[in-house]
């Protein structure tokens, strides 16, 4: 996953690079370390947040596809976590599948909704395509309001048996694992995928969808593709998540949780890779926290907001690098004598658009 | 027949509900192209505010005159204070005015308690007419009235008078707007403080028609984007008409399919929007 | 230009500075109770024991949450903080307003508060979500309002409910309508969620079974804003409408159907003019005939000391609280020393109290039997309240019927629009 995989070629950006390489893979793999060592250091409620920060971080960077890098707007995708989420309730309380039956089946509904959420959506930009979408999810909601056949209608499904999965990681600290394992491949499938030609060309259709239309690419379907795979992990977020609660409501499929994704990406950083995970883990760390010490948690989630829109547009992410770089030229600037900042100082030293950076 | 009579008149009447809520959204956002997801929140604050004076003895329209006045005076302040200056980027607007919807919401909550409060019917439009065998609500037939004149008043301000054209060079082109002297700042702080106005007033009506408690203010704002989009960014007729629509389709949808209630709304409005994104009147496409 | 900026951003500081104020201005109720950081302290002869309570204080139905964690905490007031000569610690967490919170909060309580009881859920969905884990992991659940009646199905389990299931206090209604009232012929007029349809269908099974005939069925959906198109839509050869609308529908339902100048009586669940919504309904809900365990103008002892500690508010929610209190009250007299969620459980299950509501006790499934009061709504003294018209004692989750006759009827949400004929 590191930048160092592709290097340039060129002797001096060569070192560079490959020091910066040696510090992005040390970086993941102390990350790494401290995942896994979570449960050993943490009690088993912190253990049960933390799986929850894993997947809502999945659902957001699935989310950011569609988002950040495809520049558009949905405020729909509750729809694919709970379809991904009503697949394991239905399928498991009614027909027994084992998880990977399910976990397919999550991918392959989460995605054909998605790829007609895609379809429908072409004709629209900006706003418009916003609150199409948040029409779309509202009516999917209300199918699983009112078939109460399949999906127990307001009371949703409860007591989903976890009888399929391996006994070692049915719960707590096992399940906490199994999570992070499945993330963590769903969001390097999502790194690979961004950083392919496709998914390259899909942030081109955002950077410019008439040059990309005048080159030969097939815009509309470059979107539907967008909208397909960030369909498919949503899914697969929705799953995890039905998988550690044991029950699924509407509440999975509430216009809020749309909203909540949208912030946890812009907190984030969304022009950043991994920007809407940091996001979704700092929201709901905060949520969790802030809740245990007064009923009135909304209005400090509101006063967040608020701070997010005026002071972090570009996301935490965002704001740090830009930290980075001032202090880094003001370091430099400082310290060679002719006072100028090297050229190329806030520039992207590899050839890669700056938010297919970690 | 008198059924069906009650049933479109009923429909016409919930219409206008929702364009009075959707009114202030037509200036705010569908004008001034500024996301307000408070919309909701200013419907609670001035219906809420209401309900507190009233109940305290104050004369009705002094107390709708007081909500109104309040939530303008919020919507000014937390236009100057934070969302002029996210002007043109939609996506921190969002988060911005949902933050905001949260701590009105929340506030609320903390001090009035969460149980269902209503403002009363305004004074001398309390019960029914009846026309021969025909029975309706006085107060319902008042409000299509209301939502007819508030439309015409709303349009032909901003089509004949000098004000509205500012608002209309303001918005369309603004740094030419600035070039002529129009003091576009200042234009837009008033555009947003009358359309949060608006949503105080449709809170004191609305909350006689349905009560208001401190999460209503979604459910509102969820309908009145609707009208708004359905209707056309920025058209005032074709608001008012997706209103009297959206009033319509609800009510006999209720009617003939009531289990399908929630997906008829929101599929018939998704079906328009694929197929014509810009509304019923829309006319420039949003940045 | 960057002085601008800069000056820009110290403003929008100071106002955000200033709405936080504005916010932690505000009446707050946790300023009094506390999080659960919080103990509810005082010792006990016996030890102490900690109670998880889980009420929403956000969302739709905060109001509920605050009136029973007021409700629990005046009667454990009142008892100077001590139950049966055990300190309580209380350790109170937000519902919320979906099953993720719920049962977040619910391990927080059990997890890092070490809750050996857990007293309240009002949300059905998030009850149905936090049910098996507190059954797994061995904690008693004392549920004060989740109707669902599939929560209380299992026998000898740990969830033990106070409040009723929807269906429970809706089925003296059949009998006491069709017969005592003399009302043959029935719409009912319910919302479309699963409280609606098991509560209205409680009302229809036995008002059915009484010789009398439901002859309409109106379902509407939860929220519904505008009940013009359902009142108009009630047959006008019916003697009576059953309405079951809660809270905000409530309220938006008797508007309605004042409005539009209907004249057949109502009768209705309980939780459709409750005294949480009657203020705001006012003269709209004038001579509303319903059934419920509560109401405030119960004559007895035990009902003037919950007025008395709660200044003379009364309503089903804080009776719940209360009578919550007296349950673990009189489970803990009934242990020596080392209150464990096992021995709360297994004491839990032989309570037997004389709650504000009357005489209370649980079936073997963990569901609360009481007496259900016909009440009507009167004007006394210029305040609308719930007379008592008449007593059903002893009602439980299975009405008339024997468990095993009940328990094979299929589920009330396929019997909907069944009923009517």
């Amino acid at each position: 996953m590191s930048v160092a995989e592709k290097k340039p070629a060129g002797a001096a950006k060569d070192r560079v690079l490959s020091r910066r390489g040696i510090t992005v893979t040390g970086g993941f793999a102390v990350a790494a370390v401290l995942l896994v060592l979570v449960p050993s250091f943490t009690d088993s409620f912190y253990t049960f947040v933390a799986t929850r920060m894993l997947l809502l971080g999945l659902f957001a960077t699935a989310y950011n596809t569609v988002f950040g890098f495809g520049g558009m707007s949905s405020l729909g995708h509750a729809a694919f976590f709970g379809i991904g989420g009503y697949t394991v309730g239905i399928a498991v309380t009614r027909w027994d599948w084992p998880p990977l039956v399910v976990l397919a089946a999550a991918v392959v509904l989460g995605a054909a909704v998605a790829a007609v959420f895609g379809v429908m959506c072409l004709r629209v930009r900006g706003i418009y395509l916003l609150l199409l979408t948040l029409a779309l999810a509202q009516a999917i909601a209300g199918l699983a309001f009112y078939q109460t056949e399949w999906t127990g209608g307001d009371n949703g499904i409860p007591n989903i048996p976890r009888d399929g999965l391996p006994s070692s990681v049915r719960e707590g600290d096992g399940y906490y694992m199994l999570t992070l394992v499945v993330v963590a491949v769903c969001v390097a499938l999502l790194w690979m995928y961004q950083r392919s030609p496709l998914g390259m060309s899909v942030v081109g259709v955002r950077e410019s969808e008439a040059r990309m239309s005048a080159t030969g690419y097939r815009t509309g379907r470059l979107r539907v593709v967008a909208f397909t795979v960030s369909g498919a992990f949503s899914a697969v977020a929705g799953v995890l998540e039905v998988y550690l609660q044991g029950s699924v409501s509407t509440a999975n499929m509430s216009w809020l949780i749309s909203a909540d994704v949208l912030v946890f990406a812009i907190l984030g950083g969304a022009r950043h890779f991994l920007g809407p995970f940091l996001g979704a883990v700092l929201v709901t760390g905060l949520e969790v926290w802030v809740s245990t010490y007064t009923d009135r948690w909304t209005t400090v989630l509101g006063i967040v907001y608020i701070a997010t829109a005026l002071f972090l547009a570009d996301g935490v992410l965002g704001r740090a690098g830009w930290a980075v770089r001032t202090t880094k030229s003001w370091w430099e600037k400082k310290s060679s004598p002719g006072g100028a900042a090297p050229p190329g100082a806030a520039a992207d030293p590899a050839g890669v658009p700056a938010e297919v950076r970690a | 027949m008198l059924t069906w009579l009650t049933h479109s008149v009923n429909g016409l009447a919930y219409g206008s509900l929702l364009f009075l809520v959707a009114s202030g959204l037509t200036i705010t956002f569908g004008l001034m192209r500024t996301v307000n997801l408070a919309h909701g929140a200013f419907y609670l604050l001035g219906g809420y505010l209401a309900y507190d004076l009233t109940t305290n003895g104050t004369d009705y329209w002094l107390a709708l005159l007081a909500g109104v006045l309040a939530a303008a005076t919020g919507g000014m302040v937390v236009e100057r204070a934070f969302l002029h200056r996210l002007a043109g980027s939609e996506l921190p607007q969002i988060v911005l005015t949902l933050g905001v919807a949260y701590i009105i919401g929340d506030q609320i909550l903390a001090n009035y308690g969460g149980d269902p409060v209503a403002p009363p019917t305004p004074p001398g439009l309390e019960g029914p007419v009846t026309i021969g065998d025909w029975v309706f609500p006085k107060f319902r037939l008042v409000m299509i009235g209301v939502a007819i004149a508030l439309a015409a008043v709303v349009g032909a301000l901003l089509k004949y008078t000098p004000t509205g054209a500012k608002v209309r060079a303001a918005v369309d082109d603004e740094e030419i707007a600035r070039a002529v002297g129009i003091r576009v700042p200042l234009v837009f702080l008033l555009v947003f403080g009358c359309g949060t106005g608006l949503a105080a007033f449709a809170g004191v009506w609305g909350g006689a028609f349905t009560s208001l408690a401190p999460d209503s203010g979604f459910e509102v704002l969820l309908l009145a984007l609707i009208v708004v989009v359905v209707g056309g960014l920025g058209s005032i007729g074709g608001a008012l008409l997706a209103a009297f629509l959206v009033g319509l389709v609800d009510q006999y949808g209720k009617v003939w399919f009531p289990e399908w209630a929630l997906f008829t709304l929101y599929a018939s409005v998704a079906a328009l929007l694929a197929v014509r994104p810009r509304g019923l009147f829309g006319k420039a496409v949003f940045r | 230009m960057q002085c601008d900026m800069s000056k820009m951003r110290v403003a929008a500081v100071a106002a955000s500075a200033l709405l936080l104020l504005a916010a932690c201005g505000g009446k707050d109720p946790s300023d009094k109770t506390g999080g659960p950081q919080d103990d509810g302290k005082a010792a006990g002869a016996k030890g102490t024991v900690t109670v998880g309570l889980l009420n929403p204080a956000t969302g739709p139905f905060a109001a509920l949450g605050t009136d029973v964690n007021a409700g629990f905490e005046a009667y454990l007031k009142s008892k100077g903080g001590v139950l049966s000569g055990y300190g309580v610690k209380v350790a109170k967490a937000d519902e919320g307003t979906d099953a993720a919170q719920g049962t977040t909060k619910a391990r927080q309580l059990v997890e890092q508060d070490k809750a050996q009881v857990v007293v309240g859920l009002v949300n059905s969905a998030i009850a149905y979500a936090v049910a098996p884990y507190l059954e797994q992991s061995n904690v008693p659940l004392l549920i004060t309002v989740a109707g669902a009646d599939g929560l209380t199905r299992k026998e000898n389990g740990n969830t033990f409910r106070l409040s009723y299931t929807s269906s429970q206090d809706s089925m003296p209604a059949g009998p006491y309508t069709c017969k005592d009232l003399g009302h043959k012929k029935a719409a009912v007029l319910a919302l479309d969620y699963s409280f609606g349809w098991e509560a209205a269908g409680g009302f229809a099974r036995t008002y059915e079974a009484a010789g009398c005939t439901v002859v309409q069925e109106i379902y509407a959906p939860l929220g519904t804003q505008d009940w013009g198109p359902y009142v108009n839509q009630v047959k006008k050869d019916a003697d009576v409408v059953y309405v079951v609308a809660p809270g905000q529908d409530g309220v938006r339902l008797l508007k309605a159907y004042r409005d539009f100048g209907l004249k057949l009586p109502i009768v209705a669940h309980g939780s459709t003019v409750d005294e949480t919504i009657l203020p705001t309904e006012g003269a709209t809900a004038e001579g509303v005939v319903s059934s419920l365990h509560y109401t405030p103008q119960i004559d007895s002892p035990q009902n003037k000391a919950l007025l008395d500690a709660s200044d003379g508010k009364g309503n089903q929610y804080l009776e719940d609280g209360w009578a919550a209190g007296m349950t673990l009250e009189a489970a803990l007299a009934q242990i020596d020393s080392d209150p464990t969620p096992e021995k709360i459980r297994a004491a839990l299950a032989k309570v037997k109290i004389d709650a504000p509501r009357g005489p209370l006790s649980f079936d073997t499934y963990g569901q609360a039997v009481y007496p259900v009061y016909i009440r009507k709504v009167e004007n006394k003294d210029g305040k609308r309240v719930n007379a008592i018209v008449t007593t059903v004692p002893g009602v439980g989750q299975f009405g008339p019927y024997d468990p095993a006759t009940y328990l094979a009827f299929p589920g009330y949400e396929k019997l909907k629009g069944t009923w009517a004929k």
